[in-house]
């Protein structure tokens, strides 16, 4: 008999030939901007979408229907989050954000192991960029818990094997013990990135992952409301680091209506100069390379869309009138019976309304009869709120051509949000100053607002939260945002709201608050996530859950 | 000094029988009658001759000085001188020491089912199969022998005409061409080594037998109806049932917030029936009878060098859908030689080819019955001017889907077996013979799946007359489409066996080595085109030509074996018998230093009846039996011994929107891992009595320990090993598991004849227990959640305890939030005051039952036979929760049975949005919707007519045989919407079939 009749190779390849190969690694630390899919209706690799980059994206629910921005309809677990129904074995997608995280830093540390070593095989320039890359994804999987569950256990540059003892896993770090592991990592990534490099991160990305790490370590719930006065200079310097880049800047050349303007900014599936770091998705593609088909996730019923995320009334009312007064100021002119009239123009830009031209009709939310309320095709595909997301949406494909759908590009960081974080943080550090004005005004302008003048440190500090509210609506800015400024018991247990439109025979509508969906309740044990049970059971007790769970 | 005897063998009647063996005892010499009957042997005048016969009793006669002997052979009742077959061998039953079952291939055909597998059930002990869909061409039983052991693969290893694993599998042999089938179901298996640990079954075809060419022909008409299909709500109920959601959203805006009394009336009277539909989806979608035939000839027969058998079948089954697009076609042929080339060489070569054509709609079974059962009653199928509507989700139409409309997919499926075996008798040494065995099998899998764009209709009331808006259902792209899959596969194996098998006075051993290789290869190549202009020709060269237009991709795979092995039978005087069997067996999936097993193991027998002290009349067999052994289980993904990557083309897009490729971690290496081992002890009896009843009965234990299952609960996610959903998982299986089964099987069988009237009865019973020992529970779980000492993939559920139905009811309880009156009660089992996951329970039953059953009985008298079978199962499970809701209509035993402010009795909870996300279900998964499969079938009934020998003259025919046969007819059950031996959790699969057949048999 032959000795190797048993010897079989295996058709996969193996770790020695990966980072035996420079372009092998290269790859894989490219995947690492991706993440598998861990649980249902998740983003991965199944033909149809592509994997979760960081955060969630555009995927079925988004980050947005578990916040007060939308509410998603066909719930998905996302209803047992809005109702503060969150527990250690379920809360929701973000259920998986532990693990996920945890597997990609785990393969980060793979990485370095084996790039970041004197035997491996690559030019001198290479390797430095791939170091940098990958301490800059270890850094942003570490933010990414630390908003999550605040204190957090560091895995080191351990690669954690089968076998291996997971007892220090099981060690919470503090919160301030985990920035300054994410500011070092930062440092590194600072330090060795280029400042162009495709759609992978750069020297700008770290930067600008800095200045949101640095605010959110500023802030009441990270300090544990104490107010540190040097902590939001070092946001606000942070911030001011990018700026001074003098690379990016908001684009204001896509049309001279400020709405269209700020429209066309979202589909736009090149990188603009406002673009600091984002995710790219093909054009068109039966093979992958898409997000998930939003348009038809978050389209009208009547067309044969889903009716997702809709936004909230909650959400609708925080749009200032065009003249700069909220709503709520007797003297902003709103009218609850035409209240869609002469709003902030990013408003039509971001909310579909009963009436709106959206897909070439107007559309129906009213009722009866509406072609987009629960009257129509498929009810249970009607918008929770009677409102849909524009903002993302082509409205130049048919709602069955999935090929076409999801090429929107994510994007994680914009100047926008520099601007804002920058605005934020000066405030706080020294008040209202002209570099704070010019920052916010700056946003506002772009967005055909009036300009902010006089105010106090307090009123500044509202108008910057509102600002952020609406200007970086649905890019899973604004669960994070209540939580950290410690507002989310107010924001969050206000009832979620939508808009109930009835016609009447002579065509007249009448507008009625109502509830989009009941139980909306927040405890204070919710501005941190639960940690997983599995991991509590599997360290018998040794991880230590986070209060109220 | 010899002399030649001659002589004639008959049976009581006076026919001759061909083929009787008849060997001088205690020597290998021997011969067999030819097709007259007739023998001629030389022996010397102090031997004795022993004639035998399968199914009659043996007779031994001393020469002295007779040189004619004719014999008169009775058939024997107790079966005892059967031959069985065994792995690389046979024995006779009275010599068997271990758990053996088997039944033929005439007993088989009995069933009129287009699938072998299905047969089983019922007619073998301790083999449960399991029916889980009856869709024509995929409708194979779930095969499990003595319950399941392992979280992997627990399917048997199936060993046709002496080849494991063959190609093509049983489930599409033609019953007619199978001779016999034995189920080893203990250590008796070890022989099989590494594979035999879910047990094994052997399957041999029918060879040539000595005589004149007997011809066979056989027709069968058969008419097939679903054995169960849910009843589903009427319009009006569903009204109701939309007005209550409406109600529970909005409690304010009363009970008619959709339809108002005069809608549902409107539903009643049928007056409007295009915008008040009352529609029957499962009537609209199924034919009442779909219809299947086959056709079989056979040829058999033989001179002195050369026998042979060879047959040639037809079959084809059509689909229950209405107008559908769905039928199944096989074709196969089969010829198995035999050859005795010269005194000593004897070899064989078998041939069989079978066509298997499969079509099916371009959607899945489980989505065109999700389509039908979610439809609602409200929507009619067509709307007064012919069109069909849309149903539910863009056009999911259920008499659309499940036709050639929106296109068609077909697979056609090539197998070829083939073997030649050779035996040579040794001159020099009596009794040392070499047996060997080339056999090469492939097959040749092609998949055209075709799939086009198609329209269906919404009603628009805003204009007058009502308009019709297109609603276009079909591929994403919008244009046809065309999948291809070549799929490519062979498997050789060869083995050599040198074997000694020789009487020394009294004792008798027989014994072999052998050494067998086993190579596997795998390929497949699969493509994709869209973009087609016209669905008329499906050809990738007239698809799109955009790149992004086509799309392929393969795969292959190559697996090896490699093994020694032995067997040493010994008996004295067939009283006391011992079997030693050993395996020691190498397999590719394994790394180096774990590549090799050895699994032994032990059998003995007592045959308590042949001792001399041993006179009860009554008892004319009583044997006592015991076996041990190790087993081993290798079937696992290959290749958890390295770390691996997987590329993944599209994951990555750049800047400039063109895809890049990245590696993804497939798998981490377990470099340790190695094969599942089963211990296995049966210890039982045989005892008969009275020549007419037998009774067996088997106590039997395995172990399956280091079981191959990844773990979970002691693996933090914290430490990055983290499975992908779905998909290959990173964790590799490690030998950590333990799983323990515990029962027994009882046997029983009675024969008599009664002057003209033959009778026989048989009924088998198997329980058994299956116990996880370990399984990775996680430390911190509480003891009713653990899998220890649960079955295998047992479920955890909190426990409903009932519905709230009164204000105290909610006061007195433990609730969820937004919990109210008609929702489910769940106990808070661990009393900490709130419903969480901690208040899931282990449940003790599965879907796997813990005792099955079978009994038949029938007989023959003068022109007429019949037979009957029962099978039936207890102690099963199987959770079933259908997709009701604004999602899709209800099955009538819920809709009926609702609670809701009107029927504040009712014994089901209130109905909800949808079930899946609703507190009752989805969210919550809970033990309200197990359902009680057990049930007791009437599997077989088989009535049977001879034509008379005196119509058979002026015919020609030497027999013809007319018989009515039914299969599945009646079925007692708990289980009320769906086929109880389903196992899909929201009830939406393809149905199990019933079966009414005519048949006729004609031999020449």
């Amino acid at each position: 008999c032959e000795d190797d009749f048993l010897e079989v190779e295996s058709t996969n390849l193996t770790d020695q030939a990966v980072f035996a190969d420079p372009d092998l690694a290269d790859a894989f630390v490219r995947g690492l901007y991706t993440s598998v899919r861990i649980a249902d209706k998740e983003p991965g690799h199944n033909g149809d979408d592509t994997p979760a980059g960081f955060g969630r994206g555009f995927h079925w629910a988004m980050w947005s229907s578990v916040s007060d921005e939308s509410i998603y309809s066909n719930d998905d677990q996302t209803y047992l989050v809005q109702r503060g129904q969150m527990s250690p074995s379920n809360y929701g997608f973000m259920s998986t954000s532990w693990g996920r995280n945890y597997r990609n830093i785990r393969e980060v540390n793979i990485g370095l192991t084996n790039i970041d070593t004197d035997a491996s095989p690559f030019e001198e320039d290479v390797k430095l960029r791939l170091v940098g890359e990958l301490h800059f994804i270890r850094a942003f999987r570490y933010f990414e818990l630390l908003k999550g569950f605040g204190e957090i256990p560091l895995m080191g540059d351990e690669v954690y094997e089968l076998n291996s003892d997971f007892t220090p896993l099981y060690d919470r770090k503090s919160i301030d013990e985990v920035v300054n592991y994410i500011d070092d990592e930062l440092a590194i990534a600072i330090n060795n990135l280029p400042d162009d490099n495709g759609a992978r991160a750069t020297r700008g990305a770290a930067l600008a992952l800095r200045s949101r790490v640095l605010l959110y370590a500023a802030s009441p719930l990270y300090t544990n409301g104490n107010n540190d006065a040097q902590k939001w200079q070092d946001a606000a310097d942070a911030a001011k680091a990018v700026i001074d880049m003098g690379k990016y800047s908001l684009v204001t050349n896509l049309d001279p209506d400020p709405a269209e303007n700020f429209r066309k900014f979202f589909v736009t599936r090149t990188a603009t100069s406002e673009d600091i770091f984002t995710r790219f998705y093909m054009e068109t593609s039966s093979a992958g390379g898409r997000a998930i088909p939003i348009e038809r996730m978050n389209g009208p019923n009547g067309s044969g869309g889903w009716g997702g995320n809709g936004p909230m009334q909650n959400f609708v009312d925080d749009f200032e009138m065009a003249n700069g007064l909220p709503i709520d100021d007797p003297a902003s002119g709103y009218d609850d019976q035409a209240p869609y009239e002469n709003r902030d123009p990013r408003f039509y830009a971001t909310v579909v309304h009963n009436g709106m031209m959206f897909r070439d009709r107007p559309y129906e939310s009213f009722l009866p009869g509406g072609l987009d309320s629960s009257d129509g095709n498929e009810p249970w595909n009607t918008s929770k709120t009677g409102y849909l997301l524009r903002k993302f949406m082509r409205e130049d494909i048919t709602l069955n051509d999935w090929n076409d759908m999801g090429t929107s590009p994510w994007r994680y960081f914009r100047y926008a949000e520099i601007l804002l974080n920058y605005a934020e943080a000066q405030n706080e550090a020294a008040g209202p100053d002209a570099s704070v004005y010019a920052a916010v005004n700056e946003v506002r302008e772009r967005a055909g607002m009036p300009l902010l003048a006089g105010l106090s440190q307090d009123q500044m500090r509202d108008r910057i939260r509102n600002e952020r509210r609406v200007e970086l609506a649905f890019e899973e800015h604004r669960y994070f945002d209540v939580r950290r400024w410690m507002i989310a018991d107010q924001t969050e247990n206000e009832p979620a709201e939508g808009i109930r439109i009835t016609k009447d025979s002579g065509g007249n509508l009448t507008y009625e608050k109502s509830i989009a969906l009941d139980g909306r309740s927040f405890d204070q044990k919710h501005y941190w996530f639960p940690i997983p049970l599995s991991d509590i059971t599997a360290s018998n007790g040794v991880l230590k859950q986070n209060p109220g769970y | 000094q010899e002399v030649t005897i001659s002589g004639l063998v008959s049976d009581l009647q006076g026919n001759p029988i061909p083929g009787v063996n008849i060997v001088e005892k205690g020597t290998l010499n021997g011969t067999s009658t030819d097709f007259d009957g007739n023998y001629t042997i030389s022996a010397a005048p102090s031997a004795t001759l022993v004639f035998s016969y399968v199914g009659f009793t043996s007779k031994e006669i001393s020469i002295g000085n007779q040189t004619k002997i004719d014999v008169t052979l009775i058939e024997d009742i107790s079966q005892l001188d059967e031959v069985v077959i065994v792995g690389y061998g046979q024995k006779s039953r009275a010599t068997l020491t271990g758990a053996v079952s088997t039944t033929t291939g005439e007993e088989l055909v009995k069933s009129p089912q287009p699938n072998v597998s299905n047969s089983l059930s019922g007619r073998v002990s301790g083999v449960i199969g399991l029916n889980r869909t009856g869709e024509p061409g995929v409708d194979g039983a779930t095969i499990r022998i003595r319950g399941i052991s392992t979280t992997g693969d627990n399917n048997p290893l199936v060993v046709i005409d002496g080849v494991a694993n063959r190609v093509g599998g049983l489930e599409r042999l033609n019953p007619n061409d199978i001779e016999n089938i034995t189920v080893l179901k203990d250590a008796s298996a070890a022989i099989y080594g590494s594979q035999a640990a879910n047990g094994v079954i052997l399957i041999t075809t029918k060879r040539g037998t000595l005589g004149k060419p007997q011809f066979s022909f056989t027709h069968n008409q058969s008419f097939l109806t679903p054995t169960k299909l849910p009843d589903m709500a009427d319009s009006p109920t569903y009204a109701r049932i939309i007005n209550e959601i409406n109600y529970y959203r909005n409690p304010g805006g009363g009970l008619n917030q959709v339809y108002s009394e005069e809608d549902i009336r409107t539903f009643e009277n049928g007056s409007d029936p295009d915008n008040f539909a009352n529609t029957d989806w499962v009537d609209e979608s199924i034919k009442d009878f779909s219809l299947m035939d086959n056709q079989n000839l056979s040829i058999r027969g033989g001179g002195e060098r050369v026998t042979y058998y060879a047959s040639l079948g037809r079959l084809h089954q059509d689909g229950i859908y209405k107008n559908g697009n769905n039928k199944y076609d096989q074709i196969n042929l089969r010829s198995n030689l035999d050859m005795q080339a010269t005194d000593n060489l004897k070899i064989g070569l078998d041939i069989g080819l079978r066509k298997e054509d499969r079509l099916f709609p371009i959607q899945s079974a489980g989505n065109i019955f999700r389509a039908i059962y979610r439809t609602y009653p409200t929507i009619p199928a067509r709307f007064s001017n012919g069109l069909p509507s849309a149903g539910v989700e863009q056009g999911q139409n259920p008499i659309i889907i499940s036709t050639g409309i929106p296109g068609t997919n077909d697979q056609l499926t090539t197998i070829i077996n083939t073997n030649l075996s050779v035996e040579y008798k040794f001159p020099f040494l009596e009794g040392l013979s070499l047996k060997g065995l080339y056999s090469e099998d492939r097959s040749f899998r092609r998949v055209r799946s075709f799939s086009i764009p198609y329209t269906t209709y919404q009603i628009d009331n805003s204009t007058s007359p009502a308009s019709f808006n297109e609603v276009v259902g079909g591929p994403d792209s919008g244009t046809p489409e065309l999948y291809q899959e070549q799929e490519d596969y062979v498997l050789q194996t060869a083995n050599v066996r040198l074997g000694f098998d020789r009487y020394f006075n009294n004792h008798h051993l027989d014994m072999f080595i052998g050494y067998e290789q086993q190579e596997s290869n795998f390929r497949e190549f699969t493509a994709t085109r869209t973009g087609f202009l016209s669905d008329q020709i499906p050809e990738f060269d007239l698809g799109g030509g955009e790149p992004e237009q086509s799309t392929n991709s393969g795969y292959s795979e190559k697996f090896t074996r490699q093994n020694f092995f032995g067997r040493i039978s010994y008996d004295f005087d067939q009283k006391y018998l011992l079997e030693l069997q050993a395996r020691y067996d190498g397999s590719s999936r394994f790394s180096e230093g774990n590549r090799f097993g050895f699994f032994p193991s032990v059998s003995m027998g007592w045959r308590i009846s042949e001792e001399e002290w041993f006179k009860y009349e009554a008892i004319n067999n009583l044997k006592l039996k015991a076996s041990y052994g190790l087993l081993g289980n290798d079937r696992i993904d290959p290749f958890q011994f390295l770390n691996t990557y997987t590329l993944r083309p599209t994951d990555f897009v750049d800047n400039n929107q063109t895809p890049q490729p990245i590696f993804i971690i497939n798998q981490l290496a377990n470099p340790d891992i190695t094969w599942e081992t089963a211990k296995k002890l049966d210890v039982g009896f045989e005892i008969g009595l009275f020549n007419t009843v037998s009774l067996e009965f088997d106590y039997f234990s395995e172990t399956r320990e280091d079981l191959l299952t990844t773990r979970s609960g002691s693996l933090p996610l914290v430490s990055g090993i983290v499975n992908e959903y779905d998909l290959s998982s990173i964790i590799p299986q490690e030998n950590i598991g333990e799983v323990e089964n515990k029962g027994f099987e009882l046997t029983a069988n009675f024969r008599k004849n009664i002057g003209d009237l033959n009778l026989f009865a048989n009924a088998n019973f198997t329980y058994n227990k299956n116990k996880v020992v370990f399984l990775d529970d996680a430390e911190g779980l509480p003891q009713y959640q653990l899998t220890k000492g649960k079955p295998l993939n047992s479920e955890l559920l909190y426990d409903a305890i009932g519905i709230f139905r009164t204000q105290d009811d909610l006061d007195n309880n433990v609730t969820l939030p937004g919990q109210q009156l008609g929702d489910l009660i769940y106990r808070d089992v661990n009393g900490d005051g709130e419903i969480s996951e901690l208040d899931r329970v282990r449940q003790d039953l599965t879907n796997v039952p813990q005792i099955i059953y079978g009994f038949s009985f029938g007989g023959e008298y003068k022109n007429f036979d019949f037979s009957v079978l029962f099978q039936g199962q207890a102690r099963s499970v199987q959770y079933v929760a259908a997709e009701s809701g604004e999602v899709g209509n209800f099955f009538s035993s819920w809709a009926n049975n609702r609670w809701s402010p009107t029927n504040p009795d009712g014994t089901y909870p209130r109905v909800d949005v949808r079930t899946s996300s609703s507190i009752n279900e989805g969210l919550f998964r809970n033990d309200f919707w197990l359902v009680n499969t057990s049930f007791l079938r009437l599997k077989n009934v088989e009535l049977g007519f001879s034509l008379p020998k005196y119509m058979l003259t002026s015919l020609g025919a030497e027999s013809v045989r007319l018989s009515l046969s039914g299969f599945n007819l009646v079925t007692f059950t708990k289980a009320k919407d769906v086929d109880p031996e389903g196992d899909s959790g929201n009830g939406q699969f393809y149905p199990q079939q019933k079966i009414y057949n005519i048949g006729i048999n004609v031999n020449f």
